[in-house]
């Protein structure tokens, strides 16, 4: 017996899970040379909480729906992007006017599964598509209806979904962060790119996130890196023959032999805070100590790019995280620490003896409501970490007084966020 | 003693001899193909891979009473190496194992045994570009074997051996052909 169950567990192999991007680029009328650009007021007018009255049995009863965008040089780049109530489900989709109507052309997806498929939907002209494009739109309930379909994987979509403007977004607290785990998302997720990546933090916007929170390592040579774990190891990294601690490698052969699953180069610290601050629209970055020697180079980092990212007129959060003793002690030996803008994992007496900006209780402490309301009083934000169980998101959003919430789920945390009322 | 009659009348020889049981050390060697796949990455990088190399193996079993032996296996593997140019700089890489393995074995016809363990590869990787780096991981694995044994004594055997490796944590795997000696140091009744 135990040979032949040794041998079904040499020879069985572990199912692949895997999602294929849907083809997006077949949809003609989306292709038509003539179908231009959205006017830019066109964009946060449109955004908004819907109702569904169709497709409600795959997404949900409502949708909140915002557009994102990132920026290459003089090139913009903007997506409208869907969080449903269901399944963690989301679309995210391009726009363009064409004779008067507004046609969005994308893919959805649902986080609980592999499930996806293409998407496409259109405002006609008398269901919104003229308010839009008219001059100072002003949009009211039910002026707005989309209507389209979608389908399964790269099919030709043909189930239909129709979602119908209710109301503006919640912005309620105004400062809210929906900060986005691994610089926006997880490798294991089944995401088009991977975690801890320039092209996820390029990405993880259109996943609703406000904020990302990087993983800080170091290179054998003190280049400070993004990546998760302890080891080079298949989860993050493409087989390379490259085995052990990232730690005993420098940049140069990383950058050599390594590559993320999706093909990424293991990025610098500078090389990301680069594409934050030049590129998308963050407003926070969290900076994940995941090493326990000296903070101070991650500290000139920080202090550069918050200079940066003020020189050009971004409001943009760049905060040490400290989630254990050793990074507190090695924090403790900077200059003027209590200046130094940081986020403390531990409890809010050692948030105090550092003056952190930010306190971020683990989110199986639960609410806390009146210690949240206490840390206020002092000016101090909180943050909660890490949730990704869609009804902890809901309770937390709901009950909860937190200034930010960290998730691998940033689509999940924007729907409950936008949509409380 | 209704066994006992039912074994008379049947045409089943009684042994009434007592049953030997042994530690069995095998040792021995071999040549090993790497057997999944290499890319070396990114395709930029100029190199070509060799995936044929030799291996050495040490296996201690203890054969009980019953069929089915159990033991402990290690020994040293070349997965593979290979060497690359980038930029003006070259250099080299190159993947071992250790086998860390509790094996199982059972006699499936005189002479022929199947093995199979569970345990874990201690893979080394040495890399020599810009500058010379060991650095080792501890990752899941198996291995599956089939053997033919030739025994010159009631001690000594002569073991050829065609083994499986599959470090599945690292997606590594080798086809290992291996000689061995099989020496039974420990018998008792």
């Amino acid at each position: 017996m135990i040979i032949p169950a040794f041998a079904f567990l040499f020879f069985s192999c572990q199912k692949k899970y895997e999602v294929l991007m849907p083809d997006t680029t077949t949809w003609s009328i989306f292709n038509d040379p003539a179908a231009l650009p959205l006017l830019p007021a066109s964009r946060p007018a449109m955004e908004g909480v819907y109702t569904l009255s169709k497709g409600n049995d795959i997404f949900g009863d409502q949708a909140a729906i915002k557009w994102s965008h990132t920026s290459k040089g003089s090139d913009t780049t903007y997506h409208v992007s869907g969080f449903f109530g269901k399944d963690i489900a989301y679309f995210i989709c391009e726009g363009k006017q064409l004779n008067g109507s507004i046609l969005f052309n994308g893919y959805w997806r649902k986080m609980v599964s592999t499930e996806t498929g293409i998407v496409h939907l259109t405002i006609s002209a008398a269901n919104g598509a003229a308010l839009l494009l008219g001059a100072n739109p002003v949009v009211t309930p039910g002026s707005i209806v989309i209507d389209g379909f979608f389908g399964n994987g790269s099919e030709n979509p043909g189930r239909s979904i129709t979602l119908s403007y209710t109301r503006k977004l919640n912005n309620t607290p105004a400062s809210f962060q929906i900060a986005a785990h691994r610089s926006g998302g997880r490798t294991s997720d089944l995401l088009p790119v991977s975690e801890n990546s320039v092209a996820m933090i390029l990405k993880t916007q259109e996943f609703g996130s406000t904020g990302v929170e990087v993983d800080v390592r170091f290179t054998k040579d003190g280049i400070p890196i993004l990546y998760h774990d302890n080891t080079l190891n298949l989860r993050e990294v493409q087989k390379s023959g490259l085995v052990g601690p990232i730690e005993n490698y420098t940049y140069d052969q990383l950058s050599t032999f390594v590559r993320l699953v999706h093909g990424e180069k293991i990025p610098t610290l500078r090389e990301a805070l680069d594409a934050v601050v030049y590129q998308t629209q963050l407003q926070f970055v969290w900076l994940d100590t995941k090493y326990t020697s000296s903070i101070a180079p991650i500290h000139a980092i920080q202090l550069e790019y918050i200079q940066k990212a003020a020189a050009i007129g971004r409001q943009l959060d760049i905060v040490i995280g400290l989630p254990g003793k050793e990074q507190f002690n090695q924090f403790l030996n900077l200059p003027d620490y209590k200046n130094v803008p940081s986020l403390c994992e531990l409890g809010a007496a050692e948030s105090d003896q550092i003056n952190a900006k930010i306190w971020a209780p683990r989110f199986t402490e639960g609410t806390q409501n009146e210690l949240v309301a206490d840390e206020h009083l002092k000016g101090r934000k909180v943050y909660v970490w890490t949730i990704d169980e869609p009804a902890f998101i809901t309770s937390f959003i709901n009950e909860g007084h937190f200034d930010g919430m960290l998730s691998n789920f940033p689509s999940c945390v924007a729907y409950n966020y936008y949509v409380h009322q | 003693m209704a066994v006992n009659n039912l074994l008379a009348q049947s045409n089943v020889k009684i042994d009434s001899n007592k049953v030997w049981k042994s530690f069995v050390l095998q040792v021995g060697g071999g040549f090993g193909s790497y057997t999944t796949t290499v890319h070396i990455k990114p395709p930029a990088l100029s190199g070509s891979v060799k995936r044929y190399s030799p291996v050495g193996m040490v296996r201690l079993l203890w054969y009980p009473s019953y069929r089915l032996r159990m033991g402990f296996e290690t020994g040293y593997t070349d997965f593979y190496s290979y060497k690359v140019r980038n930029a003006g700089k070259e250099g080299s890489l190159h993947l071992s194992a250790v086998p860390l393995l509790f094996v199982f074995s059972m006699q499936i016809v005189r002479r022929v045994n199947v093995y199979a363990g569970l345990g874990a590869y201690l893979e080394t990787t040495h890399l020599d570009y810009d500058g010379s780096v060991t650095s080792k991981a501890l990752v899941l694995g198996t291995n599956i074997a089939l053997s033919y044994t030739y025994p010159f004594s009631s001690k000594l055997s002569i073991v050829a051996e065609a083994e499986w490796m599959n470090a599945y944590d690292s997606k590594d795997a080798a086809l290992n052909l291996q000689a061995k000696l099989a020496w039974r140091f420990l018998r008792w009744q």
